[in-house]
């Protein structure tokens, strides 16, 4: 009458009538069919029925009950399955894994943990962790335990010593297991960790950093480290102590170095760290430290800001400078001095020049009235003398004349030389074309038919005084008509070109300035190498006064004029073939 | 004084210029009486009419100064910065007759008043002509201020 439906589920049939089935199949309570029968049979019947219900309800809760199983059974395969799942994961955790009583007798323990103490599959049972530890540990272990009992929780290292005889240091991290009405724990559980790698990379790091450290020492200069906010040290080489004499442990006090900085400087220092910092830059301070046996100690500090994890701070390496500030000072000293007997030598031989010249100019003044006399008397001898003189007594007189010129004439040089050697300069731009007719026209020697001057024009303008530079010109012009070959016409050329900057000009670097040059050509007697030089001294003459009249001064004061405008002179000759005297002046600006 | 004078008044110290001087002006045919004074002291004395110069009829106002500028005691231009200090001098005619062609002597003798510059030449010949020009254009050619001044 019950059969199972493919599902296995249990249907109840009913004995008779229809009903309707369900895909669950669930029992349902019969309802009876009312029936007319005997008294007898209706009493026989009615047993009947009674216990066809009381059949019925049985196989109800039988089935309700299989059910039930059913279901029961259902989940507890779930819950198995749930169990292997959670099963696994504690088996193939990564790290090990151990259950194990207070005095270590483990009652499971992972794939993990087994591999690490060094058990295989077999020997994974009744192992204590008490056999792991090496003597000296096992205190260490009970007191980890006695926290873990009181507390539910601790963590220590160990070193355990496996079963294949390796040292291996560990992390326990142990919990207590927790069971609600249980008592106090008897199970704990308990993480272990490998910590082998991470010993040796700390191992590795803390040498790596010790030895950054000695590097850091070695340094001739005091790396440092320190808190933006604070300012106060966290790290400094050991320079600082060979330099300073304060212990590495000292710097990091609060406000030690402050108080080590030369006082006039801490305000300063103070003030441009504060400013960098607020602009996050670098900077380089310099400034005096007290050692700790009270010398003073210039430092060149290179301070860069940096920022590590958010926070901002303060780096720099600062250097001894002290000996090359004392040099700077004695240097600066020196040339101090030095400028300052510079200043005096040039006073006192401006002093002196002046003196020279001052003698020099009246000396050449006073020359010339006795000069005068002498010439006066002269004429007037000759002229009162006149028939009565015999010719010989003429000659003298001429002589004396000549001589009284003569002596005029250098005077007259002299004076002119030292004008031009001591008068004030005053230049400006001065048109060059009619100097030169103005000379021109002043010596009668530069015109025909006494001689033939040829200027070729245009000439430029140049930056020069204007006596100078009609002095000069005028000397060197009259010399070229002077110095030719009896017989011979002088014929004179003038012309201008660009120079070429000087060397002093590059060496001073300043704009270059633009020069002219300007050629006085003769057709004279030349001037052979030797005595080039030698002409523009003073009094230095190459023909005797019988030959060729001059004091020999002209060109000294040319050369004079010349240099005082800032400008050269030359001369390019050959012996025979006529000269070409040059003089170089600056061009005005603009 | 009343009428204008010709008389020549010569500042010099030097005794072998003056004598120059005088023969040059002789030879030039130069009339005009020459007064010599050997320096400052001397020159502001005849033109003030004071000391010895104080009889104008024997030391008359000359229609012309030759101041030389070297002088002992006073300098020449101090002398001519006095005479352009007096009212009756100011418009007397100075010339500056001196060996000293110093540009420095030449602007300040011009800006302290004086009407002409002359260098001493050097040769006697040359002296000749500076002493004919020196008449010929001062004496003769140009219109001196009148005396006459209230």
């Amino acid at each position: 009458m019950n059969h199972q439906n493919a599902t296995g589920n249990v249907i109840a049939k009913r004995p008779s009538g229809r009903r309707p089935q369900g895909e669950s199949g669930k029992a349902r309570r019969p309802r009876r069919k009312p029936k007319v029968l005997n008294a007898e049979g209706s009493q026989e019947l009615e047993l009947l029925g009674a216990y066809q219900r009381q059949m019925c309800e049985l196989e109800w809760s039988v089935s309700a009950s299989r059910q039930k199983a059913q279901k029961l059974t259902a989940q507890l395969l779930e819950w198995q399955e749930e169990q292997a799942h959670f099963r696994d994961h504690f088996e193939y955790a990564p790290l090990g894994y151990l259950v194990h009583d207070r005095s270590g007798d483990v009652s499971e323990i992972n794939r993990a943990a087994a591999s690490l103490l060094g058990l295989n599959q077999e020997s994974r049972s009744r192992v204590s962790l008490a056999q792991f530890l090496i003597p000296a540990e096992v205190r260490s272990w009970l007191q980890h335990m006695a926290r873990c009992a009181a507390k539910l929780y601790a963590s220590s290292e160990f070193t355990i010593c496996s079963r294949s005889g390796r040292q291996i240091p560990v992390q326990a991290i142990s919990s207590a297991i927790q069971r609600p009405f249980a008592r106090p724990s008897l199970s704990f559980r308990t993480v272990l960790i490998d910590v082998s790698q991470r010993r040796a990379a700390e191992a590795a790091l803390s040498e790596t950093q010790k030895e950054y450290q000695r590097l850091i020492d070695t340094v001739e200069g005091i790396v440092w480290q320190a808190d933006a906010r604070t300012l106060d040290i966290n790290f400094v080489s050991g320079y600082a102590d060979r330099l300073l004499g304060y212990r590495r442990e000292e710097w990091t006090r609060s406000g030690f170095w402050q108080g080590r900085i030369y006082v006039e400087d801490r305000e300063r220092v103070a003030n441009e760290l504060v400013r960098a910092l607020a602009k996050r830059e670098g900077l380089t301070l310099e400034y005096r430290v007290v050692t700790a046996d009270r010398r003073i100690v210039w430092l060149h500090d290179n301070v860069t800001t940096i920022e590590r994890n958010g926070q901002l701070g303060l780096l720099g390496v600062a250097v001894d400078i002290t000996e090359r500030r004392k040099m700077e000072q004695e240097l600066r000293q020196a040339h101090d001095l030095l400028e300052q007997r510079v200043i005096e030598r040039t006073a006192q031989l401006r002093e002196k020049v002046a003196e020279l010249e001052a003698f020099s100019y009246t000396l050449s003044h006073d020359m010339r009235s006795p000069i005068r006399a002498v010439q006066g008397y002269a004429e007037l001898l000759e002229r009162m003398g006149g028939e009565t003189l015999e010719p010989e007594g003429v000659d003298f007189i001429h002589r004396i004349m000549r001589a009284a010129e003569r002596l005029d004439l250098l005077v007259r040089d002299v004076l002119n030389y030292s004008r031009v050697a001591s008068a004030p300069v005053e230049l400006k731009s001065i048109p060059l074309e009619p100097v030169l007719d103005s000379i021109v026209h002043e010596y009668p020697a530069l015109s025909p038919p006494n001689a033939e001057v040829e200027v070729q024009q245009p000439l430029p303008a140049v930056y020069g005084h204007e006596a100078f530079v009609g002095q000069a010109l005028s000397n060197l012009l009259t010399n070229a008509v002077k110095f030719v070959p009896r017989g011979k016409r002088p014929h004179v050329r003038v012309w201008s070109e660009s120079a070429r900057p000087t060397d002093t000009d590059l060496l001073r670097k300043n704009e270059p300035s633009r020069w002219v040059r300007i050629w006085v050509e003769d057709n004279g007697v030349g001037i052979s190498a030797r005595d080039q030089q030698r002409i523009f001294r003073i009094f230095e003459r190459v023909y005797p006064a019988n030959k060729y009249e001059g004091t020999g001064i002209g060109l000294a004061i040319v050369q004079k004029a010349v240099e005082r405008m800032g400008g050269r002179v030359g001369v390019q000759s050959v012996p025979g073939q006529g000269s070409k005297f040059w003089i170089e002046l600056r061009q005005p600006a603009g | 004084m009343t009428l204008p004078n010709t008389t020549i008044l010569l500042v010099e110290d030097d005794e072998n210029d003056v004598l120059f001087m005088k023969t040059t002006f002789q030879e030039v045919g130069v009339k005009e009486p020459l007064a010599v004074v050997g320096n400052g002291k001397e020159a502001m004395a005849y033109l003030g009419g004071t000391g010895r110069f104080a009889d104008c009829k024997k030391h008359p106002r000359p229609a012309m100064v030759l101041l030389d500028l070297k002088l002992p005691h006073v300098m020449g231009l101090d002398v001519l910065k006095w005479i352009r200090s007096r009212p009756e001098l100011r418009s007397l005619i100075v010339i500056v007759l001196t060996s000293s062609a110093n540009p420095a002597d030449i602007n300040t003798a011009y800006e302290l008043g004086a009407n002409a510059y002359l260098v001493k030449p050097t040769s006697y010949d040359q002296l000749r002509v500076l002493t004919q020009a020196l008449r010929d254009f001062w004496l003769i050619h140009n219109h001196a201020p009148g005396a006459a001044e209230a």
